[in-house]
């Protein structure tokens, strides 16, 4: 199938320049292009110039630093997925890239993609006018809603699609935003505005990824992801949990949900549960059941509601073990 | 893994043995050609423009910006086609009813509304782009049962008569007559055995249910292409198909051509699975874009295209009623079908009757009401898909014959064995079952799987075991009616087979290959075919009917033997013995009492051609689906022969249910299969584990998920096809029971297993939650609920 759209490739050597590119010629960023191929082909995004990153340099490559650890935007979902140092200091950031798609689309998929890649709802790609094709009604609250949002949906109930950004999250990590103007830097959790929308400014670059070393150092974490097809699928639902236990006692405790709202969701009522109690199997049971209170699903998407309670305590009951 | 239970062994070299596939080596290399990778000389790229709304008046349509762009060739709608209709289905009573191009109105989301050709693909998609269509919507309708309510929107009123039908012109003394279209009912089939009155006043114990079945795609890799050239006064094509007789016949009568001016080349083809055999609106329209252009045009479908505008699945709704003695023995079956067939015809008139008359051969039941409508609705067009009705009807049927079971306290084991046919029987319609290992099936599979052991066990605590059963036919009495196989010997002792079958992948011209190797004597090596190119080849029943085998290898080996006689005649005057004292084997003819008196097939040969002066020895051989039938039966009484041979299959199948989250993994699928003999045991294997997954994925995964119309779900990423990793372990038991009039004594094996793996794993599903589950599919969802429901229900209590 072609490419219907004609459009200029340009491939820069700098941020700054992929900046301009943005800023003065509405240029679209591609990276490893397995987002936004698909989206070409179906004219859901037809640029005028497309803006390769993969020229710049410095932004490929995990490397650990005593305070931290970076991941570039450039780096792809396969090296993530097999790093020794990942899968030995935050392994379910590995799980997570591992589950992701198929071999072929981890080589050259990127994390930077990943993390900013298009809503998979079936209206959206399949142009219905919904809210978020310029037009005034979210098609899936009356009609297909397996795939949607649980909670806190007010126009568009599509989900957040990403493995990475769930456990990412979970992790506390934050993103760095580059442009020709400097630099940003802000938690991954408040990058995500809602579905599909951003905290990233007209001619920004999600450069890297940080995650503290404090949030990987004696924390254990667990990553599960819900879905029909065991390959090439995305999630229904998915999990990450990131805890600190010491002497006994979680003392930071972080459950993130994903593809079940617009962001990637906190359970924020999980995470008051769990800290500053011991972990047994009656405390993980509450956090689990705190975590959906506030679901409000759909006419067929009630099923998501028992999901994520049950993957939460399951990856509870993951770490648990890992205590014992 | 299989394992074989032979009646009675014999020494073949070649038929019984996994043999490699012959076209393997093309394919693995990539050598083989398929219909995309034909390239054409000054070939132009069509581009259909399709109706993004259900059911709506085309008001006008401005082709003129298309038209003044640069590269484009030629831009044609419904008025350029105007009157001409096509469908899989067109007797005296239902003429043809799909146009090309839609003329005054648009029935479903994907029909075809304009055409363009152009110098390049790009250049004709951006044509497409400045074609307006004005539409004035109408209301729609998705349902069946709510197109069939009166004051349901109409889709079509009276479709008229295009000329003299497809039976016509094959000898039906019944002129075409326009078709009156009330309630949206598109076709009605009525068949009445027994009383059935009578039958309910007998019975014991009454039951019954209503089950609904969901649409599925048949997902072939190879998306649907043509290449069309039409030079002077013939057309010459590639398609992506499953049959080159049915092609031919309708491009020949849609593009106003004799039928010896169509050639439908051959072209190797990436699945087909019942979903390629009716003329596409593409495959026309590349043809008439090449015959106005006077270049050759080809057409590739996307991705989407493929889904939303050329075939799916029939979804259908039960109401089963079902009496038994106590002893579980059916007194009488009330059957109910509905079927949403789609905006047009496609298969629905067939799906009706198959979903009655692949239930028929397997239980002996006296008294029988079947009704089966098939409906139009504004949804896609739906088609044949492996199983054609019998999936949708074991799902229903073989789900109640185990609710029976628990009611009446029976095993879903004995209450089959003590309704099932034996080798013998003849069934209502005549047919006779002169194979059938179905007690055979279901005794093995049990045994094989411990299903006793295992059966009600784990109820409700998340493991489950169940079983399936189906039939299946070995070809009918369908245009071209049988098959004519010719077999030519070369100077060098080797042959060549021609036959018009289609090899899509099921492995066919192995088969073939194997079976003329087996009769002629010689080594598979020195064996080729040259198969389904409608010029070159004898017509053969084309590959959607299940009479590969039955039928078409038949016809390929009586004209083996045919030239083997030939072959004894010359022989036996070189060696001066009588033919009936020569034998074969290994390239050799012997005489069987004195071994020593022997001469190779290349002796024999060249001195035929030498002493006969050119002679060449070309056997030809012939065969038919059923004796004693010229027509298929009827659709609207069910009456009349329909096939030579039924194949048999009882499936069981292990499921793990995980009742917190709903997951269904499928542990272990058993198919015990009745295919007479397996000429190939790995490609039978091959097909019965690929309908072990097909099956599994139309239960648990794959669902097509319409919303007014449109398909939210066209494409291989959300349309969830298992992959390796989803796959259960399959074992395969080869039932033999040699039908007579089978080469080799092999019938059908390509889509009857299914219809009994999508039951077994339903059944397992209640084995497991103790919920039963009337709708497909059976995804996680979908079993939550059930388990909510059920909770809340005992609760109540």
């Amino acid at each position: 199938m072609i490419i219907p759209g004609e459009f200029e490739y340009v491939s820069p050597s700098s941020i700054s320049e992929a900046s301009r590119e943005i800023i003065e010629r509405d240029a679209v960023v591609f990276a490893g292009g397995t987002d936004l191929v698909p989206m070409f082909k179906e004219k859901l995004v037809t640029p005028k110039v497309v803006v390769n990153l993969k020229k710049i340099p410095g932004m490929d490559g995990i490397s650990f630093d005593k305070a931290y650890m970076s991941i570039g935007a450039l780096t792809t979902l396969a090296s993530l997925a097999t790093h020794p140092s990942i899968l030995e200091k935050c392994p379910s950031i590995g799980k997570a890239a591992k589950s992701i798609a198929s071999p072929q689309i981890r080589n050259v998929g990127t994390v930077g993609g990943n993390l900013c890649q298009n809503l998979r709802c079936p209206y959206f790609r399949q142009d219905f006018p919904c809210h978020k094709r310029g037009g005034k009604k979210c098609f899936a609250v009356g009609g297909d809603n397996y795939l949607h949002s649980i909670f806190g949906a007010k126009r568009c109930f599509a989900v957040n699609p990403s493995d990475l950004a769930t456990i990412l999250v979970a992790y506390d990590s934050k993103v760095i935003l580059e442009s020709k103007e400097g630099v940003r830097e802000i938690f991954l959790e408040d990058f995500y505005l809602g579905p599909g929308e951003f905290d990233i400014e007209k001619g920004e670059i999600l450069k890297e990824v940080v995650v503290s070393s404090e949030n990987m150092d004696n924390t254990l974490d667990a990553f599960l992801k819900f879905r029909i097809r065991q390959s090439i699928d995305f999630a229904l639902v998915n999990v990450g949990v990131v805890l600190k236990i010491q002497n006994g006692l979680v003392e930071k405790a972080s459950v993130v949900l994903g593809a079940v709202a617009g962001t990637p969701y906190r359970a924020v009522e999980s995470e008051k549960a769990l800290t500053g109690n011991e972990l047994t199997k009656e405390l993980i049971e509450e956090a689990a059941h705190k975590a959906v209170e506030k679901a409000k699903p759909l006419s067929k998407n009630e099923y998501k509601v028992d999901v994520a309670r049950i993957l939460i305590k399951r990856a509870l009951e993951e770490i648990m073990e890992r205590t014992l | 893994m299989q394992e074989t239970v032979t009646k009675e062994k014999e020494e073949y070299v070649y038929v019984g043995k996994g043999v490699p596939r012959v076209d393997g080596y093309k394919k693995v290399t990539g050598k083989a050609v398929y219909t995309v990778d034909v390239d054409l000389p000054g070939m132009l790229h069509g581009k259909i423009l399709r109706s993004p709304v259900p059911h709506a008046l085309i008001k006008s349509i401005d082709t003129s910006r298309a038209e003044a762009l640069p590269g484009v060739k030629a831009v044609i709608t419904g008025k350029d086609t105007q009157g001409i209709r096509f469908g899989f289905v067109e007797t005296p009573h239902m003429p043809a009813d799909m146009p090309p191009l839609a003329e005054d109105k648009v029935r479903y989301v994907g029909e075809a509304v304009a055409a363009v050709a152009a110098t390049s693909e790009r250049i004709a998609v951006k044509a497409l782009d400045l074609i307006e269509v004005e539409y004035k919507p109408l209301p729609a309708v998705f349902h069946p049962e709510k197109a069939m309510e009166p004051e349901a929107p109409k889709i079509h009123d009276i479709i008229p008569a295009t000329g003299p039908s497809f039976w016509q012109q094959w000898g039906v003394e019944r002129e075409s007559t326009p078709q009156k279209v009330e309630r949206n009912i598109c076709s009605e089939i009525h068949v009445e055995i027994g009383d059935i009155e009578e039958g309910f006043a007998k019975a014991d114990y009454i039951r019954e249910d209503r089950f609904e079945t969901n649409v599925t795609a048949h997902g072939a890799l190879e998306p649907h292409g043509v290449v069309a050239r039409y030079t002077r006064d013939k057309l010459d094509v590639w398609l992506s198909h499953m049959g080159p007789y049915m092609k031919r016949y309708w491009l020949a009568r849609t593009m106003g051509l004799p039928d010896s001016k169509v050639r439908v080349h051959h072209a190797y083809i990436g699945g087909a699975f019942g979903g390629k055999i009716d003329l596409f609106d593409y495959e026309f329209i590349a043809s008439y874009l090449s015959k106005i252009t006077g270049r050759p045009v080809r057409i590739v479908l996307t991705r989407k295209e493929v889904f939303q505008s050329t075939r799916l699945r029939h979804p259908m709704v039960f109401y089963v009623k079902t009496g038994v003695k106590r002893n579980g023995k059916i007194t009488a079956l009330d059957v109910t079908a509905i079927d949403d067939t789609g905006a047009y015809r496609g298969t629905g008139p067939v799906v009706v009757y198959l979903a009655h008359a692949f239930s028929i051969p397997l239980y002996r039941i006296p008294n029988v009401n079947y009704k089966g409508y098939a409906v139009y609705t504004n949804n896609p067009v739906r088609v044949a898909m492996r199983g054609h009705g019998a999936p949708q009807a074991r799902f229903a049927m073989e789900q109640q014959l185990d609710m029976i079971a628990e009611d009446i306290g029976m095993s879903p084991i004995d209450i089959r064995l003590i309704n099932v046919r034996e080798q013998g029987e003849v069934l209502p319609n005549g047919d006779i079952l002169n194979s059938c290992g179905l007690r055979e099936c279901i005794e093995r599979s049990a045994e094989r799987s411990d299903f006793m052991k295992k059966y009600g066990k784990n109820r409700g605590k998340g493991r489950g075991i169940g079983i399936g059963l189906t039939s299946m036919f070995s070809g009918a009495q369908f245009y071209p009616f049988g098959a004519t196989g010719v077999v030519l010997l070369h100077d060098d002792g080797s042959a060549t087979i021609f036959s018009g079958a289609v090899e899509f992948g099921q492995g066919s011209d192995t088969m073939m290959c194997q079976i003329v190797a087996e009769e002629l004597g010689i080594d598979i090596g020195k064996v080729s075919i040259l198969s389904a190119d409608s010029e070159l080849c004898p017509i053969a029943l084309d590959n959607w009917l299940s009479g590969g085998t039955f039928v078409n290898g038949r016809a390929v080996q009586l004209a083996a033997r045919n030239a083997k006689e030939q072959l004894l005649s010359y022989a036996s005057q070189i060696l001066g013995v009588s033919k009936e004292e020569l034998d074969v084997r290994d390239g050799e003819i012997f005489s069987v009492k004195d071994p020593s008196k022997k001469i190779s097939h290349e002796g024999v040969i060249k001195y035929a051609i030498h002493k006969s002066r050119g002679k060449q020895i070309v056997g030809v051989g012939h065969a038919t689906p059923v004796e004693g039938a010229y027509w298929y039966p009827s659709l609207r009484t069910g009456k009349g022969k329909f096939t030579g041979a039924y194949s048999f299959s009882a499936s069981v199948a292990e499921v793990e249910v995980d009742m917190d989250t709903g997951v269904v993994r499928v542990l272990k699928i058993i198919n015990a299969h009745d295919c007479g003999y397996p000429i190939n045991p790995i490609l039978v294997e091959g097909q019965a584990e690929g309908q072990g997954y097909m099956g599994m994925a139309q239960v648990l995964m794959e669902n097509i998920v319409e919303h007014d119309g449109v398909i939210l779900n066209s494409d291989f990423l959300e349309y969830k096809m298992p992959t390796a990793l989803d796959i259960p372990e399959m074992e395969t038991i080869h039932i033999e029971t040699r039908d007579p009039n089978g080469p080799f004594g092999g019938k059908e094996v390509g889509e009857g297993v299914i219809a009994g793996v999508v039951a077994a794993i339903a059944n397992a599903i209640y084995d497991a939650t103790g919920v039963r589950f009337h709708t497909l599919p059976i995804t996680p969802d979908v079993i939550l609920k059930g388990l909510k429901e059920k909770r809340m229900k005992e609760e109540r209590q």
